[in-house]
């Protein structure tokens, strides 16, 4: 019995082989969209954590040299002797991989026990050693390395990275000295301090080394709000393709009772038929996510490299934690899509009217619950917007926000095509009204999916638009000093000073310190207040002269994030060793941290002896101070010019906005082809309200023409409705969610132009979604139409 | 005056051992305010002659001319502009528009025809006892009252020709009757011509001509 | 997986020993020297460090009291294991040191571990002037029979001064101790008479203490049978003045070898033929997740031993990289007096 059922349930899709198609590649595509972004994500976290676990970046304290002093294998006996328990690192160069030597024996976290390679023997780490790997990096590795240590790979390794025992990695490098030393959390009691010690080395605080993982939470957060906007689109569709298809079977599911089959074996069955199609929808939606991560992912790795420093590898491996996630998310997707139609069969009655209910009148029903969610969600939206705080609140505000505005869509809609049908005139235009808005809830899914794309794509647009001409006026604003000169040491400073101050026109030193202020990390900048400074700098607040009072050191600048977390504003009091006024909020995209910015004398008043790390320099005749420079012993990498630094950040951002481009054209391609699915799976259903006006004397290509004409009024007013969403959108973005994210606000801006193109995208998909569904309509044979009338030739 | 005319009327419907003839050879003329009952079992061809009739379906060979129109020399825009202007078709099911109200659609086709006349829809909502749910959709009618609207809407566009094909064929005897005279009282005021396919010999005794087919010809 | 932990499997134990004999210590020694039968011991010199031989160690247990009466126990390791025979300069040494520090109290068990490369200065054992270290740890003094011990943790350390009291000990043959009936053996000898004072620093405050010391001296290359799942060791102190070590390797189904050592007050030694030292299991205690025998029952008949063996603190955990329990014990029988008791191998 229950083959046969299955069967009978099966014979379904063969006769609807376009609504099995459009099932699973909607499941395929939600599910990929969400896999893919979860798959950048988690290949981007597991870089961050073997990083910071192989290299302890952000998680210990640090003991490094001074400037000019080297640090000996000694240096770290010394210490390890006083009861300082510290772990050498050395590092350096082969070709472009990273070197990294470790002493396993004392390094943080030794003994989380896992597999051992075992293949790979003690003598190996003593005579030639060993390296280890990723896969990229071991075949990277194997060309350049020709000392005789072997590369192995290891699968958890971090990218472009080769760890080994600190005595390979000497030997490799030629070196005899130690880089840093990592201090381990548990210190025994006793021990003196390190001043006393080794007063040649000094202490890191691990708050200092920014944790990679928390600067790039923000962009990871993104990209999975992203993700998970896709998944709604691409669950738009299965949810609409299984209620078709439930709909459409309710005269077999009656017969099948009718003859015999119990209940509970048919609920059962069809459960069982929704999760195989499910499985098999999410494992092609997860095929479908590893071809798109593989794809972005090189340019994932480059912006985070760009913007943050954070090391991810440019590959990508299977990693469960996200085809899992895809694999439930699409199981979860369709049961949700599938759970209310199961329990509307087992309450069903078995010789309940096998008629599928009209769309019409199930909709009326819907669109009250529809009118009353959406309000309340957009007022959930609103009262977040107004009070709520943190990033989670922001993402709750736009998820509530976009979920109010889907389901208010068929709303708004119904009373438009409503008036325009009392104002037509001509009774096909009234015609075409009527239908119009009999069209809509088997549409309304498919809209409200391209609803949620396009007001993302503005809303994106828009974000992604302010911050570019934010950050170009930004660097316009901060670059002025055409050459920048990074300086090693005093000796080479003392050197190199008067060799500036010749050749420029402007020398601006630039000195700088970390501190800890009113409770927040942050750097502080020791300037020399100058014609560049006082020209160029915008803020965002100020008092009348700002730049005066800072050379008399009788106030401080402070960038935004810095204003925004101590929560202090011009005029306010920064508590540094003698409290100072704030001058003036400089706005500051080009770090996450923050920053207190003096006048020279000021500064080296709290931190005497502090050299110039940087200067800028001011010139007309860069080549020419180049060479001088040069000339004096300068060293050519550490001479930056200007238009390289603005390409080098532009380009940065670029690759940031690359990525979410591509989601957003994945975005609406989705929503697209929903649009095409409805279509498509509507075509039977319509045949029998086009048919009177066709025998009625309407050829069936001018039918076609109004149903193109249709799917394109469809897209305008959703086209509409999106800007203001969109918008509202953007807003969220820039002033919540960006301010909670990077800790700066973003002024919005408005471009006409983009949202005329992604209107014009828009409607350019609905015509093509509907186009060939249209096609079929034209081509149709006037017997199929016929056939509605009667069933007798 | 002719105002359907078919001289040796040939189609045949593709089948998976080639054509199977369903017309062969049809000849029949209708003039003004003339009714024709045309009976004949199932698959004699009834419903196809009609569909040609109205130009729906194009014959393969043979004459359809309609109001003196020659059906051959029209192409598919031409052919919608006769079932516009000149003809009317019932049919046994789902003629109704289902997103427009009964009044709609009781307008529709003289709309499309440029010849709404208000009074005439009235009159006809009014005899044929549709007053009181012009506002309604049509699923919310009964059957014979789909019907009934579907009729009106036919000679509210003040067709030379109607054509129906079984248009009582799915309601009850009692209910078909009462439709069928109303149907035949409207037709003779508006002095249409009305070509009837039928299996009921009843409902074809009602009507002024009778025309049997059998196995895709005029017997 | 991370790399950290693999770089440390494969150095310290990069053979699949992990599964055979505990800690590794039945392996193969090829290419290691061999302890061998009827041994002469060359000291000072014999009290540093082996480097030719896989595995060494310096072991320090002392049963403590205070002023106020209260117990304690205290433990010093140095353990030396050799990836390969011999020693090399700089980061190319095959020697590898690490440390075990613990303290037990009647209420609490503190204890710490320490690990360092060998060739670069983090540790070491030179026979004379003896000094023996690791990081800040340290057992030193102008001979073997005058030392200053200290070790620290995050919650607790020590400093302490050591006396001996009576001679060296040898165990087995001279010296030679058998520890299977393959043959495995190691070199073993004690000095189990220290006078032993000093300070604990406990997260309570300081606490002043006084008791006895015992330290044992073992190196060799293949210390276990690849049969033997454990070792059970005990060394007691009766009030007689008389003192017993004993031990039994656990072979599993019941089996065990055993040998042990009778020493007299002023150093005499009798050493014991398998089978002679006989221990039971009377109690266990759930510790750390797992069943540890922490009474024991302990007879030899031959020298009327019928004893009972308790944990005075039964939490004595060493929860390290290598975990075992190790805690003072109190004995009461036929022999009254205190202890140390060893328990390796309960997984």
């Amino acid at each position: 019995m229950i083959g046969t059922t299955l069967g009978a349930l099966a014979s379904h899709w063969r006769r609807h082989k376009l609504q099995l198609f459009a099932l699973l590649a909607g499941l395929a595509l939600a599910t990929g969209l969400w896999a893919g972004v979860q798959a950048i994500n988690a290949e981007a976290r597991a870089s961050y954590d073997a990083a910071a676990g192989t290299l302890g970046e952000g998680q210990f304290d640090q003991i490094v040299p001074r400037r000019g002093e080297i640090m000996t294998v000694e240096d770290y006996i010394t210490l390890r002797r006083a009861g300082w328990r510290v772990s050498p690192v050395i590092e350096g160069r082969i070709g472009d991989v990273r070197v990294l030597g470790l002493e396993p024996l004392t390094s943080p976290g030794r003994f989380d026990i896992g597999r051992v390679a075992e293949d790979s023997g003690m003598d190996d780490f003593i005579g030639p050693g060993l390296l280890f790997a990723d896969a990229v990096t071991v075949a990277r590795l194997d060309t350049d390395l020709n000392t005789g240590a072997r590369v192995i790979e290891a699968a958890d390794a971090p990218p472009n990275i080769a760890v080994g025992d600190i005595g390979v990695v000497a030997r490799l490098l030629g070196r005899d000295d130690i880089d840093r030393l990592l201090v381990l959390p548990d210190q025994p009691r006793g021990q003196p301090p390190l001043a006393q010690v080794a007063p040649q080395l000094r202490l890191l605080a691990a708050a200092q080394t920014a944790d990679v993982g928390e600067l790039t939470d923000s962009f990871h957060l993104n990209l999975t709000a992203f993700g998970l906007l896709s998944f709604a689109v691409g669950l738009f569709i299965v949810h609409s393709t299984i209620g078709l298809a439930f709909e459409q079977r309710r005269g077999l599911i009656r017969s099948l009772r009718a003859l015999g089959v119990p209940l509970r074996t048919l609920v059962s069955l069809m459960a069982l038929e929704v999760a195989l199609l499910a499985l098999i929808g999410g494992a092609l939606g997860v095929a479908l996510g590893y071809v798109m991560a593989a794809a972005l992912l090189p340019d994932v790795a480059g912006a985070l490299r760009g913007l943050y420093g954070a090391e991810v590898a440019g590959s990508l491996s299977l990693r469960p934690e996200w085809w899992v996630s895809g694999m439930a998310i699409a199981l979860l997707g369709s049961a949700v899509a599938a759970g209310g139609k199961l329990w509307q069969i087992a309450r069903m009655p078995p010789l309940a009217s096998a008629q599928p209910r009209a769309w019409a009148e199930a909709a009326r029903a819907s669109a009250r619950w529809q009118g009353v969610a959406a309000l309340g969600l957009g007022l959930v939206a609103l009262g977040l917007a107004l009070f709520g705080t943190g990033l989670i609140a922001g993402f709750v505000t736009l998820a509530a926000f976009l979920i109010a505005a889907a389901l208010a869509l068929p709303v708004i809609i119904r009373p438009v095509t409503a008036f325009a049908q009392s104002r037509a005139h001509s009774p096909l235009a009234q015609w075409f009204w009527a239908d119009t808005r009999q069209q809509l809830p088997g549409l309304s899914l498919a809209l409200m999916a391209l609803l949620l794309a396009v007001a993302a794509n503005i809303g994106v647009s828009t974000m992604v638009s302010s911050f570019r001409l934010t950050f170009t006026a930004f660097l316009d604003q901060r670059l002025a000093p055409e050459l920048y000169v990074q300086i090693e040491d005093p000796e080479e400073a003392a050197r190199l000073q008067p060799v500036m101050e010749a050749a420029a026109d402007e020398v601006l030193p630039l000195l700088r310190a970390d501190a800890v202020v009113a409770g927040q990390p942050v750097q502080v900048l020791g300037i020399r207040v100058g014609p560049t400074y006082r020209e160029n700098w915008v803020f965002l607040g100020q008092t009348a002269a700002p730049w005066d009072a800072v050379e008399a050191a009788e106030a401080v600048i402070v960038n935004e994030q810095f204003a925004r977390r101590a929560d202090l504003w011009v005029g306010d009091m920064v508590p540094l060793d003698t409290p100072l006024p704030v001058a003036a909020v400089v706005a500051d995209h080009g770090n996450p941290s923050g920053q207190v910015i003096l006048g020279d004398a000021l500064f080296q008043s709290l931190y005497p002896g502090t050299i110039p790390r940087a200067f800028g320099l001011r010139t007309d005749d860069i080549t020419g101070v180049r060479d001088r420079l040069r000339a004096a012993g300068a060293d050519p990498e550490a001479m930056t010019d200007q238009s390289a630094l603005k390409r080098f950040s532009l380009q940065v951002f670029e690759r940031t906005f690359l990525v979410t481009g591509a989601l957003n054209i994945l975005t609406l391609a989705v929503a697209g082809f929903a649009m095409l699915m409805s279509l498509l799976t509507l075509a039977d259903q319509r045949v029998p309200q086009l048919a009177p006006v066709w025998a009625m004397g309407m050829t069936r290509a001018s039918l076609a023409r109004l149903e193109v004409i249709r799917a394109g009024v469809f897209a305008a007013i959703v086209a509409l409705v999106a800007l203001p969403v969109g918008l509202g959108l953007a807003w969220v973005l820039l002033v919540r969610v960006n301010v909670e994210a990077f800790g700066w606000r973003l002024p919005m801006f408005l471009f006409p132009g983009d949202y005329a193109v992604l209107g014009a995208a828009a409607l350019g998909a609905a015509l093509l979604a509907a186009l060939w569904p249209s096609l079929r309509l034209a081509r149709l044979a006037p017997a199929r139409l016929l056939q509605v009338f009667a069933h007798e030739r | 005056m002719s105002v359907l005319t078919l001289e040796n009327v040939q189609k045949a419907y593709p089948g998976t051992d080639g054509p199977v003839p369903v017309l062969r050879g049809v000849d029949l003329s209708l003039t003004a305010g003339e009714t024709l009952a045309l009976t004949g079992e199932s698959g004699s061809g009834k419903s196809t002659l009609l569909h040609v009739a109205a130009g729906l379906e194009i014959a393969d060979s043979g004459t359809v001319a309609v109001g003196g129109t020659d059906m051959a020399t029209l192409n598919d825009a031409g052919r919608a502009e006769v079932r516009r202007g000149k003809v009317a078709v019932i049919f046994q099911q789902f003629n109704l528009i289902p997103s427009l109200t009964v009044g709609a659609n009781i307008d529709f086709q003289a709309r499309l025809a440029g010849r709404h006349d208000p009074a005439r829809s009235a009159r006809l909502a009014d005899a044929l006892g549709l007053k009181d749910h012009l506002q309604k959709y049509p699923e919310a009618l009964s059957g014979g009252q789909q019907q009934r609207v579907a009729i009106a809407r036919a000679l509210a566009a003040d067709p030379a020709l109607l054509l129906a094909d079984e248009p009582t064929g799915n309601l009850d005897e009692d209910t078909a009757s009462a439709v069928m005279d109303e149907m035949l009282a409207l037709v003779g005021d508006a002095g249409a011509a009305l070509l009837m396919v039928t299996h009921s010999p009843l409902m074809a005794g009602r009507m002024g001509r009778h025309v049997h087919l059998h196995n895709g010809a005029v017997e | 997986m991370n790399v950290k932990a693999l770089l440390i499997l494969a150095f310290l134990w990069a053979q699949p020993a992990w599964t055979q004999g505990f800690a590794g210590l039945g392996t193969d020694a090829d290419g290691f020297a061999m302890p061998a039968p009827d041994p002469v011991f060359d000291f000072p010199a014999d009290h540093g460090a082996h480097p030719d031989y896989r595995i060494e160690w310096w072991y320090l247990t002392a049963n403590l009291t205070a002023a106020d009466g209260t117990a304690y126990g205290l433990q010093w390791t140095l353990f030396r294991s050799a990836l390969a025979p011999g020693e090399a300069e700089g980061w190319q040494s095959p020697q590898i040191w690490f440390a075990h520090a613990a303290v037990t109290t009647p209420n609490a068990h503190y204890a710490t571990e320490r690990f360092a490369r060998g060739g670069i200065g983090a540790a070491g054992v030179q026979a004379a002037p003896f000094r023996a270290w690791i990081d800040e740890w340290a057992l030193e003094g102008p001979d073997f029979d005058t030392l200053q011990m200290r070790a620290a943790g995050p919650d607790f350390a020590y400093d302490m001064a050591l006396e001996a009291q009576g001679p060296l000990v040898f165990h087995g043959a001279g010296g030679f101790s058998v520890k299977s009936e393959e043959g495995q053996a190691s070199y073993y000898y004690s000095q189990p008479f220290y006078r032993i004072t000093g300070t604990l620093d406990l997260p309570g405050g300081p606490v002043e203490v006084t008791g006895n010391a015992w330290l044992d001296r073992e190196w060799s290359s293949q210390l276990l049978s690849a049969r033997q799942e454990g070792w059970d060791w005990f060394s007691l102190s009766f009030d007689d003045g008389t003192k017993m070590m004993g031990f039994q390797l656990r072979e599993g189904e019941g089996q065990a070898y055993t040998a042990g050592t009778w020493i007299t007050p002023d150093g005499a030694t009798d050493a014991f033929e398998n089978g002679m030292f006989q221990s039971e299991a009377l109690e266990t205690a759930q510790v750390a997740g797992r069943d540890v025998p922490t009474a024991w029952r302990v007879t030899v008949p031959a020298r009327g031993v019928d004893v009972e063996v308790r944990a005075k603190n039964p939490n004595a955990w060493m929860d390290l990289s290598i975990p075992y329990w190790e805690g003072p014990v109190t004995v009461t029988g036929s022999h009254p007096g205190v202890g140390y008791l060893e328990m390796t191998g309960y997984e």
